[in-house]
């Protein structure tokens, strides 16, 4: 009987491991082996996913403490080059595209409606050169002059607008007037189109951290790793509905400026508003703006750059209270076959082609909160990035709230801290999270 | 007597152009074939370019539901063929190494295969034009 066993178990083994030895096989001779993989942007932020026990997308309240987490990852490059004077606002730009597009991802998580069609457009243009209609016409039912021009003119203003329609203007030049009218004799166009469509307000959506990658001669890229869970959800409705006693204690840990990186190469890296818990286990948000002054050792220009970031950093601030996401998207597929008339002759073409269109819009609105501007840090341009950076770190409190009972319209104090930045090169870094109690 | 047909003969030359201007125009004739629509949740969507030639791009989107589907133009199950709105034949199936394979049958008969690789964010196309990685997937 065991050896029975022993017999099938063999041959069992046999079997899977020839099945997959062929499946490999088949995969390897595939003239897609050819290909191979290099890092992928987002690896280094599912890198560390993976040290703390997630995964992207949603992550099952079982392995967390009760709590329900989404994660999303979203990526983001700078327009501007290292030495542009605006690198600092390119990056953040960066950073809020990547940001947005993470976003998305959880929106169409909530769910989307998808349409799709296919569409067959039919075009015949039977109109012939239009000058030589009106002569032709007017030649031949009457034979005065004056009486041709007049009715000529009368057609012409007829004709102009029913041309203007098609594109076709009398005052351009000659060659686009030609270009108009040889354009299509008949078309045949089949159309398939692909809508995807969500709309969802997030509350306590925020960024957990932010890796960001400059290589020498290359455009800043950063991948945003963001996350919503169900106690940042209830941070975000008591910020929102004003209402403190509902918001989840955390565990104590220090007090919020020891907690905010320090570290000019870290700070620099950190973005977005964070959720923090503070000495007494309350939960504030704490958020990281940047900007570049315009011209570099100009006190006024850094001020206005300084302003610029806090607004910023209220900014998002605000967006992880309230938001909302919208997200659309078109894929079209067109094959179209046309017979065209060019030069008196006609043609034949056809092709083929795609057409994409994404949009995401984010909108925030929060009234009548505080906020306190946490410290105020510059970063002195260096020889990875030729400006100035001025971070502003604002947060919101519960306490801040309470202080504020009765003292409305009071805003909070900055710093004008400075310190040197470390004038080494940036490699590839992680920004600075905050506390990991979602 | 002439006077009155000389004004009629005008009238019916305006009245002709009128008339030939308003029909002789190009006519377009658009028709919806078929539509469908669906509501569904996306565990994973990912968008890639491909870079066929240096004028010539391709873009695909594709993603998987919460309920287990595919998405290509639009949600079916693995494993399934599924004949698309698009007049398109779609079979997809999940490899040895956790990619996703989807072999599209065009209009014209036409195969082509793009195999996806949802977690490190690529995809590779097999066409008659040739092989191409993708050039972003985001």
């Amino acid at each position: 009987m065991v050896k029975l066993f022993k017999y099938t178990l063999c041959v069992l083994i046999l079997i899977t491991s020839s099945l997959k030895a062929e499946t490999s096989k088949e995969f390897n001779t595939d003239p897609n082996s050819a290909f191979s993989f290099a890092p992928a942007p987002g690896s280094e932020a599912q890198k560390f996913l993976k040290t703390i026990g997630l995964k992207e997308g949603y992550n099952d309240p079982k392995n967390n403490n009760g709590s329900t987490i989404y994660v999303a990852i979203g990526e983001g490059s700078a327009t501007a080059n290292n030495n542009s004077q605006t690198i600092h606002d390119a990056r953040y730009n960066a950073y809020r595209r990547a940001l947005l597009q993470a976003k998305s991802k959880y929106v169409q998580f909530l769910g989307v409606e998808i349409s799709t069609s296919m569409e067959n457009i039919v075009k015949e243009n039977t109109m012939p050169e239009p000058e030589q209609i009106v002569e032709r016409a007017v030649k031949k039912t009457t034979g005065n002059v004056s009486e041709f021009e007049k009715i000529k003119k009368l057609i012409n203003l007829k004709l102009d607008q029913a041309l203007k329609k098609e594109g076709y203007n009398k005052d351009d030049p000659k060659e686009k007037k030609q270009e108009v009218i040889k354009k299509v004799l008949a078309s045949n166009e089949f159309k398939s189109t692909t809508r995807v469509a969500a709309q969802a307000a997030l509350a306590g959506f925020q960024t957990f951290t932010t890796f960001e990658q400059s290589n020498a001669g290359d455009k800043v890229f950063i991948t945003v790793v963001g996350v919503w869970s169900n106690k940042l959800n209830e941070l975000a409705n008591a910020i929102k509905a004003k209402d403190f006693n509902n918001i989840p204690a955390g565990t104590p840990k220090k007090p919020i400026a020891e907690q905010i990186p320090n570290d000019p190469g870290v700070l620099i890296g950190t973005f977005g508003a964070k959720m923090y818990v503070n000495e007494n286990g309350e939960r504030e948000v704490v958020a990281f703006g940047h900007a570049s002054p315009l011209k570099e050792g100009r006190r006024d220009l850094l001020n206005n750059a300084c302003k610029q970031s806090e607004i910023k950093a209220k900014a998002d601030i605000t967006l992880f209270v309230n938001e909302n996401v919208y997200y659309t998207s078109e894929l079209s597929e067109r094959d179209i076959s046309q017979d065209l008339q060019v030069n008196g002759k006609e043609q034949y073409t056809s092709f083929q082609g795609k057409k994409f269109d994404e949009k995401i819009k984010s909108i925030g609105q929060l009234n009548d909160a505080s906020f306190e501007t946490v410290d105020t840090k510059v970063v002195p341009g260096n020889s990875v990035f030729a400006a100035s950076d001025c971070i502003s770190i604002v947060k919101w409190s519960p306490s801040g709230e309470r202080a504020r009972t009765g003292m409305k319209n009071q805003t909070g104090q900055k710093n004008n801290n400075t310190f040197s930045g470390n004038n080494q090169k940036m490699n590839s870094r992680q920004g600075g999270s905050g506390s990991r109690d979602f | 007597m002439d006077r009155v047909v000389e004004i009629f003969k005008k009238i019916y030359l305006i009245f002709f152009l009128l008339f030939f201007f308003e029909n002789a125009n190009s006519q377009v004739i658009q028709k919806t074939l078929s539509y469908k629509k669906y509501n569904i949740s996306f565990v994973n969507k990912m968008t890639c370019v491909f870079g066929k030639t240096v004028n010539e791009k391709d873009i695909i989107q594709v993603g998987l539901t919460k309920k287990g589907l595919f998405f290509y133009e639009e949600p079916f199950e693995l494993n399934k063929k599924f004949n698309s709105i698009s007049k398109k034949k779609f079979f997809v199936k999940k490899t040895w190494f956790g990619d996703y394979e989807l072999k599209i049958t065009d209009r014209k008969d036409k195969n082509s295969k793009i195999i996806i690789d949802f977690k490190n964010k690529k995809a590779k196309l097999n066409n008659e034009k040739g092989q191409f990685n993708s050039e972003r997937c985001y």
